[in-house]
């Protein structure tokens, strides 16, 4: 039946004139959003001496220089410093809190109840209750001002939000797949292992972004744990870097600039699986 | 049937080391073996096992150890400890800017929970409504969640900065000279303007989980409102938000946590000045700790933090558990 | 089931408390290892890398076999790490500190050791100024070798004194003068960056200084049982920094701004600010920084007002840039020699060339304004150390938080001044 409400709704024209407010509105939203990361792209590639003259738009003298000036072999040791601390951290937390959220998914413990109290009460506490017993920890273990000084603390604080999400994932999965596998006379590995660890997928690139980003861009550990200046992380050197710099304004967004790009290029590849995970973590926990 | 002997015999020696065997399909009984089988329970330690040890190292030790350091008066490594009992913690009741953080993490939670969870939630239907290139506007959307703190606050420093940042430039351009005033630098203005950053930096990451969370509403309830005349808002608050309630609670106490935690934006940013009008706990508890070298009195200060955090999330959680009758959901 | 489980949790954390509570935090004094035959390590502020790096290649040159390793640190990370760091096996062999309550501290602490010897065989107490050599003594021995001697002192921009016509003001009411018309031309008269908030105390030593008379401020240091904050010349003091900021003396949103990433000097490099007051360092960051506008920049000290106890010649500094070794097992023989190495003329006269000004006798000073400086310094009738480095750390952190508070005009003098002596009260028990 042909109304007046059908021709507003189906009618090409009239469907898109009444998507123009919807992006007007996101577009808008975009611009808020961006507008300081335009700030810092657009004033790394000037000079100081443009900068002071025209701070926001588009540079008339573009230059290289400041990135020049901070591709130098300590920035670069900022760089793959992260990286370490990055690849280790997150490894390990994946791996650890895989592990751990399979019996606490699914197992009928009577520890685990007391066992995810304590992991999950591990998201309230404030890392600088921690800072100093830790600096001292970490001298006694020999490791103090050296990256394998950070391993171990930021695993342990990203623990809890990984089991969190995992066990929410394990938990979903169909009892139907796992009596069958049980029945065929699968062992606890081989039910994770095959059955398991295979499904994960979105839920480990998920909590694998997540830990990625919050230990690279990790800052009071790193404070307080590293000294040498060779072993600092990347938010340490730019923190250290902007103090240097003094009144080098475009120097500064420069390495704002190069210290974002890895967790924007990571987010834009893996887009798909943060989004999906994100959801199968957070939704189906209730 | 007592569960455990199933498990047990289920759980038989011969399978734990069946790795990369393929399982066979020979009937339970025939399989059986003479050793002792192995407890659920161990297995269940074997697993988390490694995490247990970590976290148990490098979180609960360090943990308790604070604990331990509150009832001292103590300068750092090196120095002598005097034990002062409850001396500390009574100090933490007395002490004037103990309440002003305290009234400052109120702010902030207050701003976590009533302005950042809703725009995240504007941005999530955003994002979730027609729009084309949604994946170019996601990714935008999101891109200061994915930036450093410290990077975020040396930004926002340069856009505050009275001189020469875009918010003052932008303010005379249009002729509101009146407007443009330090807006760090002022106790007035400083909490406000950090808190903007802050939604800033922090919405986005509430996008993801409530665009996630819409995109898995059934349509159908929707096009039934539409046929019954409803309008998209009428739809939004009639429909959307009661169905995303559990998901609304979860991403309050994710808010409500790390407002009570939040350290790094206002350490680079602003130090808890001026005048403390910015101090919250966490700076409260570094500045104690690493600058006046106050260990002893840091800690019963991060100890407070902590049960403060347990008592406000325990609160919520039961309140609202109260109010949900809902069975888990689990896909079938 | 539920319960029987949280009992247990309980109870067990409550055990672990209990337990832990027991045990004292360490401080066993031997925790700070011993020296390295091989190695010397070394922290200092990163303001001086030029000064400290020079002589550490000659110290290695004459000292085959040993090596220096050396970590320069920022200003407010520099007094976190040092403090924690000297307790432990993390802690420097020969470290720099500004002087004052904080030597004292790590005395207390036995964290360093005695450098009389040091200072007897290098000839130190012939060619360094008694003055500087005896504010590193703690009765009657000596702690740390001072190296630089800095004092504060309000900058001001020739060039633009010159267009608006204004003098240099001989009096604090010919300031207040000067810096309305100055701002009535439009400039902003004072540049400052308060957010470290240091910048604010030196002001507030000055003004006290001035206000209370040059011996007043030792009574605090020596922890005078009858010193009090709530004197009255304290809270002029306070109502003369309200004086200034009524006068819009300040540029916007100076609590805000870093002067470690020079938002204060920017505005005065770049002519938006007549005057800056600022430590003798600012010479040096002029030169590094703004070379051309070196020969625009000239000083005078902070004017007294009619019926101030204190004088216009007197000056607030310090002495920066004192070496102390740590103390551990062992020979401490190398890192005594760095020490040396580190404090003596050559040095000195590397201080000097980079615009800083070094406290032992010999070097020469080339740039006119620095021995304009020394010679403000020689002469100056009294001299007094800023606050912040010879008040212990708490009551250092209350009277930058108050002062920081005054400038920003969110509380009154009166109310200053009773939170410094609560504050005080506190920390002398």
């Amino acid at each position: 039946m042909t109304t007046v409400a059908t021709v507003w709704r189906k009618n090409p024209i009239i469907a898109a004139v009444r998507q123009v407010p919807l992006y007007v509105v996101a577009s808008l939203i975009a611009v808020l959003a961006a507008f300081p990361f335009a700030f810092m792209v657009l004033a790394s590639f000037k000079g100081q001496g443009e900068f002071l003259a025209n701070p926001f738009w588009l540079p008339q003298d573009v230059t290289l220089a400041n990135f020049g000036g901070l591709l130098t072999p300590q920035f670069g040791t900022y760089f793959l410093n992260s990286i370490i601390a990055a690849a280790v951290t997150v490894t390990a937390t994946v791996v650890l809190g895989t592990l751990a959220a399979y019996p606490l998914a699914r197992m009928k413990l009577k520890l685990n109840g007391v066992v995810l109290i304590i992991f999950l009460a591990g998201m309230m506490v404030p890392i600088h209750v921690t800072l100093l017993p830790i600096y001292v920890l970490t001298q006694d273990l020999g490791i103090f001002d050296s990256l394998p000084a950070l391993f171990g603390p930021l695993t342990a604080f990203s623990l809890p939000i990984t089991i969190y999400v995992m066990v929410n994932f394990f938990r979903q999965i169909p009892e139907a797949i796992i009596s069958a596998a049980r029945i065929d006379g699968a062992g606890p590995w081989t039910v994770f292992r095959q059955i398991l660890l295979p499904l994960s997928g979105p839920a480990i690139s998920t909590v694998a972004i997540i830990n990625f980003i919050s230990v690279w861009n990790e800052f009071i550990f790193p404070l307080i744990l590293l000294n040498t200046t060779a072993n600092y992380t990347l938010p340490l050197g730019l923190s250290d870097f902007s103090a240097q710099f003094r009144i080098d304004v475009p120097g500064t967004m420069a390495a704002l600039v190069l210290a974002s790009i890895p967790t924007i290029l990571f987010f834009l590849v893996a887009q798909e699986k943060v989004v999906s995970g994100l959801a199968a973590g957070a939704l189906h926990g209730e | 049937m007592n569960p455990l002997s199933t498990v047990e015999r289920t759980f038989g020696p011969e399978n734990m080391s069946s790795r990369g065997r393929k399982p066979s399909t020979i009937s339970a009984p025939n399989r059986t073996r003479h050793r002792r089988p192995v407890p659920i329970w161990i297995v269940g330690l074997a697993f988390m096992a490694p995490a247990l040890l970590v976290y148990g190292v490098f979180l609960i030790y360090p943990l308790f150890q604070s604990v331990s350091y509150s009832f001292f008066d103590w300068g750092g490594p090196g120095r002598e400890a005097t034990n002062v009992g409850f001396e500390n913690f009574a100090r933490v009741f007395r002490d004037p800017v103990f309440y002003r953080a305290l009234l400052n993490n109120a702010v902030v939670v207050a701003v976590s929970i009533f302005i950042q969870l809703p725009v995240g939630l504007v941005l999530a239907v955003v994002i979730t409504s027609r729009l084309r290139v949604k994946r170019f506007f996601r990714a935008v959307y999101f891109l200061p969640t994915l930036m450093s703190t410290v990077a975020v606050g040396i930004l926002w420093g340069f856009i505050y900065n009275p001189s020469y940042g875009i918010i003052n430039v932008v303010l005379r351009a249009l002729g509101l000279d009146f407007l443009a005033q330090g807006w760090l630098g002022q106790s007035s203005t400083a909490l406000a303007a950090v808190m903007v950053t802050t939604v800033w930096t922090y919405a986005p990451f509430y996008m993801i989980i409530y665009s996630a969370a819409i995109s898995s509403l059934p349509g159908d309830l929707y096009e039934a409102a539409s046929i019954d005349g409803a309008n998209k808002l009428q739809q939004f608050f009639r429909l959307t938000v009661p169905m995303l309630r559990p998901t609304i609670i979860t991403t309050s106490v994710l808010a409500l946590i790390g407002s009570i935690k939040f350290f790094d934006l206002i350490f680079v940013m602003t130090k808890g000045g001026p005048s403390g009008s910015t101090e919250l706990l966490a700076t409260y508890v570094f500045k104690q700790g690493f600058t006046n070298q106050q260990f002893g009195y840091a800690s019963a200060l991060a100890v407070v933090m902590l049960a403060i955090a347990l008592v406000a999330t325990s609160i919520v959680l039961v309140r609202t558990s109260m109010g949900e009758r809902t069975p888990r959901k689990s896909v079938t | 089931m539920r319960i029987g489980r949280m009992g247990i949790l309980i109870s067990g954390v409550a055990l672990a408390a209990l337990t832990l509570s027991g045990c004292a935090p360490g401080s066993s004094t031997s925790n700070t290892g011993s020296y390295n035959a091989e190695e010397v390590t070394v922290w200092y502020l990163n303001d001086a890398e030029a000064i400290v790096q020079q002589a550490i290649d000659r110290f290695e040159a004459d000292t085959p076999g040993v090596t220096v390793v050396a970590t320069a640190f920022s200003n407010d990370d520099y007094k976190v790490k040092r403090q924690v760091g000297l307790g432990t096996e993390a802690a420097p062999d020969v470290f720099t500190s500004e002087g004052g309550a904080l030597l004292a501290e790590f005395v207390n602490a036995d964290q360093i050791i005695p450098l009389d010897d040091l200072a007897e065989s290098a000839g130190f107490v012939n060619s360094i100024g008694a003055g500087a050599l005896d504010s590193r003594k703690i009765d009657g021995t000596l702690w740390a070798i001072p190296v630089l001697s800095d004092a504060s002192f309000v900058w001001y921009s020739k060039t633009i004194f010159d267009e608006v016509g204004v003098e240099v003001p001989a009096t604090w009411e010919d300031l207040i003068d000067v810096i309305g018309t100055l701002r009535a031309a439009g400039y902003d008269p004072i540049a400052m960056a308060n957010k470290t908030q240091w910048p604010g105390s030196h002001w507030w030593s000055e003004i006290v200084t001035l206000a209370c008379g040059p011996a007043f401020l030792a009574g605090v240091t020596a922890g005078d049982p009858a010193f009090d904050f709530n004197d009255p010349c304290i809270v002029e003091a306070g109502e003369r920094i309200q004086e200034l900021v009524d006068a819009a003396a300040f540029n916007e949103g100076f609590n805000g701004l870093d002067y470690d990433s020079g938002e204060s000097r920017q505005l005065f490099w770049n002519g938006t600010a007549a005057m800056n007051h600022m430590g003798n360092w600012l010479v040096a960051a002029a030169i590094a920084e703004a070379p051309e506008f070196v020969d625009q920049m000239d000083f005078f000290t902070l004017p007294a007002w009619n019926g101030a106890k204190g004088t216009s010649d007197m000056v607030t500094g310090g002495i920066g840039m004192s070496w102390s070794v740590a103390k551990k097992d062992g020979d401490s023989a190398n890192a005594q020699k760095l020490v040396q190495y580190l404090s003596d003329e050559k040095t000195g006269q590397t201080a000097a060339d980079n615009g800083r000004i070094p406290v032992i006798a010999g070097p020469t000073l080339s740039d006119p304004l620095l021995q304009k400086v020394s010679e403000t310094v020689n002469v100056a009738s009294a001299f007094q150390e800023w606050p912040n480095v010879v008040l212990n750390p708490t009551l250092t952190t209350v009277m930058l938080e108050q002062v920081q508070a005054l400038f920003g005009k969110d509380t009154t003098p009166e109310a200053a001044a009773a939170a410094m002596q609560a504050a005080y009260v506190e920390s002398s028990n």
